[in-house]
């Protein structure tokens, strides 16, 4: 299978059972596929099984699109060929419109497989989903089942108040409508 | 509603971490309320020095604004994604005045109460007090109990903080000695440590709240801005380091005590240019330039601007609220020998100006040690005044005086109304008499009126106004039949009008019309009957005898016919109505004479 012209492939299967199969060089900018494949322990199928198949392909898209960049800027020998704000723009155009079930899976999927570059873009794609919500917002984007009591919660509410006022700016907004 | 699948536990908690450490301050106080797990999460150590590294970026500014008539203050705090929330003191249940702030901590003195200190935090809402200091009573000589300097320095990486409290020493009832006395607090230990230090009196007065902590030292500016006033905390000793002479020997020039990166910094403002100064080194007191900005951009708002906070990517500034009535205008000015006077040197001769300036006081600063560098330096300064003559100011430029005045005549304007003479009472009474006079279609007369203001007919509407309001039938046919032929001459025309309407036909319609020779009121009645119409003439105003006095035959088209009017002051009944587009009129009037 392994012919040293041809580029070698690695297969991959997401928890739903679809089978991926990639470049070596795009499954290694996944750092738990490389310890993988340096240690020669995957000779198989890699079954991934907290993906599933529709996350494995958005990641896949990512790690592909890592790869174009160091090749091309490799062999134009122009490392900063892409600059801070095309990076940039490319990563809010990779997140754009997807909603926060997708990206808590997308989360846990990088974190599994250990991209740093996609947990950054996410973690800072859930910051901007996360800022102005209020708490049952947060509870129900991430599925989370409030624990406190009723008198828990207030007080809390209370020593913060401030914090769970509306923001006067959108006040100001809002009544000028 | 999105959820995503998985249950919580899932989610990581280092991913979750990096999500939340990522937040504003707002925001994660919300997320504290959503579960148990979060709340641990983001109150652990780690997850704190995270958020405080993170942040240090992405500062948080408090601004208090001082109401001055009851000189209440407000907070308004600024958030990195620039919204705005309104904080108070009012947690603390005391008026204070804040004295020092500190990575996020403050540092308030109660007004009420002299000597207790409050610091607290004002996004948790949590504070400590501070007792006393000492128990010294306060006398007359002594009446603000108020230390001169307070300073607060926070180790956030501890936990830990300092509150510093200098005075100068004045025992009761003497004057000030020249010993700084010193409280130093210690959250650590929570208690009070004092020291005295000598220092000349040159401190006596300090730019309040001015206090910044950096390289675990208290800096404050004097009040005329010559030196910078250190606190070491780790040895407690005090020392004063100098400012540049690039700020010193420069008038009118504003300049604030900041923080940037850890190390001290003096932000400057000359003109409109602000300069970053950083010191680099406490032992050799060298400053470096950081940056310099032109403020060109808010060239208006340069008078009372002034930074608050920097990080390396940016200066806040902040302004006084100022109405802006004046207005500048340039305009050039030229001295007695006509040379162009220019009091705006552009800026980079200014700054060239102020370097040289700057040199000179150096080279002053050297040379007075010795008399003989002294006179060399006279020699040479004498050497240059001459030398200097030589020059032509080469920003000037010379300009001829005109030797003849020439004034030119106003151009001609003109308007609706030049030219034009006023005439006199005279003049415009004997044009009024020239004019023929208009002929009036009311009274048939020529007059200096027209049918709508004519005054006879005037003084017919109003002796009819009473009788056009026609009252209820009934009240009026009661009251006649009641009081007979007694009645007053208005109460008359009106019974008359009641009864003939009680017994006439009901397409009767009752115009009305006044012989004018007999100045009598007479009344007349036409009936409109199938197709006649029958005028009756009242003959006796008080037994209202009624006559017929003509009659008259609709003979054609009486369904075109709209109205009748009768001539109000010419005994004659004008009848009209429409014949449609027959015989090319559309209206016909008949005279009915009596």
């Amino acid at each position: 299978m392994s012919e040293s012209t041809e580029k070698k492939m690695v297969r991959l299967r997401s928890s739903d059972g679809e089978v991926f199969e990639v470049e070596e060089s795009v499954a290694k900018v996944a750092k738990t596929l490389q310890d993988m494949l340096e240690e020669d322990c995957a000779d198989a199928v890699i079954p991934i099984t907290c993906v599933r198949a529709p996350i494995l392909t958005k990641v896949i898209d990512y790690c592909k699109d890592q790869v174009m960049i160091s090749s091309s800027s490799s062999t134009t020998n122009n490392p900063n060929e892409r600059t801070e704000q095309e990076r940039k723009a490319w990563g809010q155009k990779f997140m754009e419109g997807v909603d926060s079930s997708t990206l808590c899976e997308l989360l846990v999927a990088s974190n599994f497989l250990n991209i740093e570059g996609l947990l950054n873009l996410g973690v800072d794609k859930m910051v901007s989903m996360i800022q102005g919500k209020y708490p049952q917002e947060i509870r129900d984007m991430f599925n989370v089942v409030n624990d406190f009591t009723p008198e828990e919660e207030e007080e809390i509410r209370n020593q913060n108040a401030w914090a769970f006022e509306r923001d006067p700016y959108y006040k100001k907004r809002s009544s000028s409508k | 509603m999105t959820s995503c699948g998985l249950p919580s536990w899932t989610f990581p908690d280092d991913v979750l971490i990096q999500i939340l450490s990522r937040l504003p301050a707002k925001s994660i106080l919300r997320c504290r309320a959503v579960c148990k797990h979060w709340r641990e999460l983001t109150s652990s150590k780690y997850f704190i020095q995270l958020f405080n590294e993170i942040s240090s970026n992405d500062q948080m500014i408090l601004v208090e604004t001082v109401i001055l008539v009851d000189s209440t203050s407000s907070f308004v705090c600024i958030d990195k994604s620039s919204s705005i929330s309104e904080f108070s003191l009012s947690f603390l249940n005391d008026r204070v005045k804040v004295r020092a702030s500190c990575n996020g901590l403050l540092c308030c003195s109660s007004i009420p109460n002299r000597g207790v200190y409050y610091v607290c935090n004002p996004i948790t809402r949590k504070f400590r007090t501070l007792y006393r200091a000492t128990e010294r009573p306060v006398s007359r000589f002594h009446p603000d109990a108020e230390a001169t300097l307070v300073g607060l320095a926070v180790y956030p990486d501890y936990g830990r903080f300092k509150v510093v409290l200098a005075d100068f020493y004045r025992p009761f009832g003497c004057r000030p000695f020249d010993s700084l006395l010193c409280h130093v607090f210690d959250s650590e230990a929570s208690s009070w440590r004092r020291f005295y230090t000598t220092l000349n009196d040159e401190f006596t007065h300090m730019n309040k709240n001015q206090v910044v902590f950096a390289n675990d030292s208290l800096h404050w500016l004097t009040k005329w801005s010559r030196y910078v006033l250190v606190l070491d905390l780790d040895n407690e000793a005090w020392s004063k380091i100098r400012l540049p002479h690039e700020i010193v020997n420069v008038l009118d020039t504003k300049i604030y005590l900041l923080e940037l990166e850890g190390s001290l910094s003096v932000v400057q403002i000359l003109k409109n240019y602000m300069i970053t100064w950083i010191l680099n080194s406490y032992v050799k007191e060298e400053w470096v330039v950081k940056d310099t900005v032109s403020l060109s951009c808010i060239e208006i708002l340069v008078p009372t601007t002034f930074p608050i906070s920097q990080t390396k990517d940016f200066v806040f500034l902040a302004t006084h609220r100022q109405r802006w009535t004046r207005t500048i205008t340039r305009e050039i000015v030229f001295d007695e020998n006509t040379v162009e006077l220019r009091p705006n040197l552009d800026e980079v001769v200014h700054i060239r100006r102020n370097d040289l300036a700057s040199k000179i006081h150096k080279v002053l600063d050297v040379d007075f040690k010795s008399e003989e560098a002294l006179s060399f330096l006279e020699k040479k300064i004498d050497v240059i005044c001459d030398e200097i003559g030589q020059f032509e100011p080469d920003y000037g430029t010379k300009m001829r005086m005109p030797q003849e005045i020439h004034v030119h005549p106003p151009d001609i304007a003109k308007t609706k109304g030049s030219g034009k003479r006023l005439k006199g009472g005279k003049e415009k009474a004997m044009e009024q008499t020239a004019k023929k006079l208009r002929l009036c279609h009311g009274c048939g007369a020529r007059g200096e009126h027209d049918k709508r203001n004519c005054p006879k007919l005037r003084d017919i509407d109003s002796q009819f106004q009473d009788l056009k309001e026609i009252l209820p039938l009934q009240t009026l046919t009661k009251k006649m039949s009641k009081e007979g032929a007694r009645l007053n001459r208005t109460e008359a025309k009106r019974s008359c009008l009641a009864r003939t309407a009680a017994t006439a036909p009901t397409n009767m319609l009752m115009p009305h019309k006044i012989d004018k020779e007999s100045a009598h009121l007479k009344m007349t009645m036409i009936n409109l009957n199938e197709s006649m119409l029958y005028a009756f003439h009242c003959l006796h105003e008080t037994t209202f005898e009624w006559s017929f006095f003509s009659t008259l035959l609709l003979d054609e088209a009486h369904n075109e016919f709209t109205g009748i009017s009768i001539s109000r002051t010419s005994p004659q009944i004008l009848v009209k109505w429409n014949i449609e587009e027959k015989e090319g009129h559309r209206g016909r009037s008949l005279r009915v004479d009596p």
